[in-house]
Parts: structure tokens; sequence; C-alpha cells
């Protein structure tokens, strides 16, 4: 029943992917506790929600730990490939306040580069 | 003409994280097959899910052997879940009515629980905490549309 949450790390121009699967509940404490590498403080983190299909209130708290975490380095954070129901929820708790959610991977690209680049002087 | 409540379903859970699904399976099921749209069933979904998570951890404490009782009723308008646990811990009845506030948690400085009965709140039509002799039970009241 329980799918345990995974993360894979995937740097891309300057960006970092989550790319996470299986449920996000208050088992995945741990998993989000290592999701953040410590190079490229800076770098914007985009989380990938396509292989999420449970999120329960305990792992929306782990959520917005995540966020606490990036924006204490200033890392901007996006979502994408999160459902329509998610984007419903996330909006009723407020994080798409603090989580652009994105309707794609290369709109995320897109936003986040330009972002890097302006920031960067280029 | 038909009479309501027609069909009720009720499932007993154990008290440990993840046997909420099997619950949300059958809600879902029973959501569909009454014409619920897809967004009402994910609505649904979310909040039975947090309902039986309240009853797991705060009702009866994560006891294992604590059962946790959903009875899933079929209305005129849809469906009415109630989750009734041992009680362990009181809820008062304005549980969920405010909004936590985000802001001070992302400083880190509020609780980092307390979405679950809120979520209950904005997702249902109605909801109801009561007290049942010794057990606590929470009703939730969901439309098809």
């Amino acid at each position: 029943m329980k799918k345990k949450l995974n993360s894979q790390t995937e740097w891309e121009e300057e960006m970092l992917f989550l790319r996470l699967s299986g449920d996000i509940t208050s088992e995945g404490e741990e998993e989000f506790k290592k999701m953040l590498p410590l190079d490229e403080p800076s770098a914007p983190v985009v989380l990938d929600f396509a292989g999420v299909d449970y999120i329960n209130s305990a792992g929306l708290a782990l959520l917005i730990g995540l966020v606490r975490r990036c924006r204490e380095s200033g890392r901007p954070v996006g979502a994408i490939n999160l459902s329509g129901h998610y984007r419903k929820i996330f909006h009723m708790v407020g994080l798409n306040d603090y989580i652009t959610v994105f309707d794609s991977e290369d709109a995320a690209r897109l936003v986040f580069a330009s972002e890097n680049n302006h920031e960067s002087g280029v | 003409m038909k009479k309501w409540p027609q069909e009720t379903v009720q499932i007993t859970i154990p008290s440990i994280l993840g046997y909420e699904k099997i619950v949300l399976s059958a809600a879902g099921e029973m959501a569909r097959n009454t014409g619920f749209t897809a967004e009402r069933v994910e609505d649904l979904c979310t909040a039975v899910q947090e309902a039986c998570i309240n009853a797991i951890e705060h009702g009866n404490r994560g006891i294992k052997n604590a059962a946790v009782l959903v009875t899933i009723t079929e209305t005129s308008t849809g469906l009415q879940i109630e989750v009734q646990d041992y009680g362990r811990e009181h809820l008062p009845t304005g549980l969920g009515l405010k909004q936590p506030n985000l802001e001070e948690r992302i400083a880190g400085t509020g609780k980092k629980r307390g979405w679950g009965l809120y979520l209950m709140r904005q997702l249902v039509d109605g909801l109801e905490f009561r007290k049942a002799g010794r057990y606590n039970v929470i009703r939730l009241v969901i439309k098809r549309s």
C-alpha cells in the first residue's frame, strides 16, 4: 500500500531537478533531509511530481520545510508534473506563493535559466 | 421513488498509516459509481484520507490494534462518511476553521503540522466532530458536483 518516497537528483543548466516518486508522507522525512546538496546553494530547484500520486498533510509539512530551506539559501523553487488536484491543494495551503508551478519542464528551464542569467549579469 | 440513504459500506482498518488507502479506494469507487465528477472524487479522497490519518494518529494515538471504523453512506446529494476512533484525544468543534499561517511555518516559527483539518474543511460541503460515548466521530458530507 505504501510507496516509499525516492528522489533522484539531476543537475541541468545550473538547475537542480528533484525527480520524486512514491508517497509524500511523514515517512519521507529522511529522504527530504538529504534532498538539497550543499554545492550550488542558490541554484533553482525544480520538484518533479511525475512519480507522485499521494501527498498527505504531513507530506505538505515536509514540502513546506523544503521550501523554507531553499529560501534560506536563496534558491527559487518550482514544480512540474503536478496534477490538477494537487495544484488546488497547493493553492488552498498557499504554497503556490512560494513554489512556482510550471506547465512543463521546458517552461521551468526557460524561466529559471533567464533568472540565473539575470542574476549573473548575462 | 428512491429512498435515501440507499447504500452503506463499512470498513474497519487498524491504526497503521497506509491503511487509509483501503478506505480511499472504497470511497473513491463508491463516489464514481454514484455520479461524482472526477474532481469531487479527488476532493473526497483527500478529505477522507485526512480524517483517517487524524483518527489513526490522534484519536487512537497510533495504537495499532485500535480500530478506525469508517461508514460510507450514499445520500440524495452525494456521500456521507463517518470516521470513528477511540477518542484518545478530544476534538474541539472549531478545528480546521482557521487557516494555518504558512508564512510563520516557512519562517520556521509556527507548528509544523496541522493542515489536515483545514484541508478537510476546504474540500467537503459539511464537516462535524462529535463524541459518541467514548468515541470521536468525524462526519464528512460531500456533494457529487
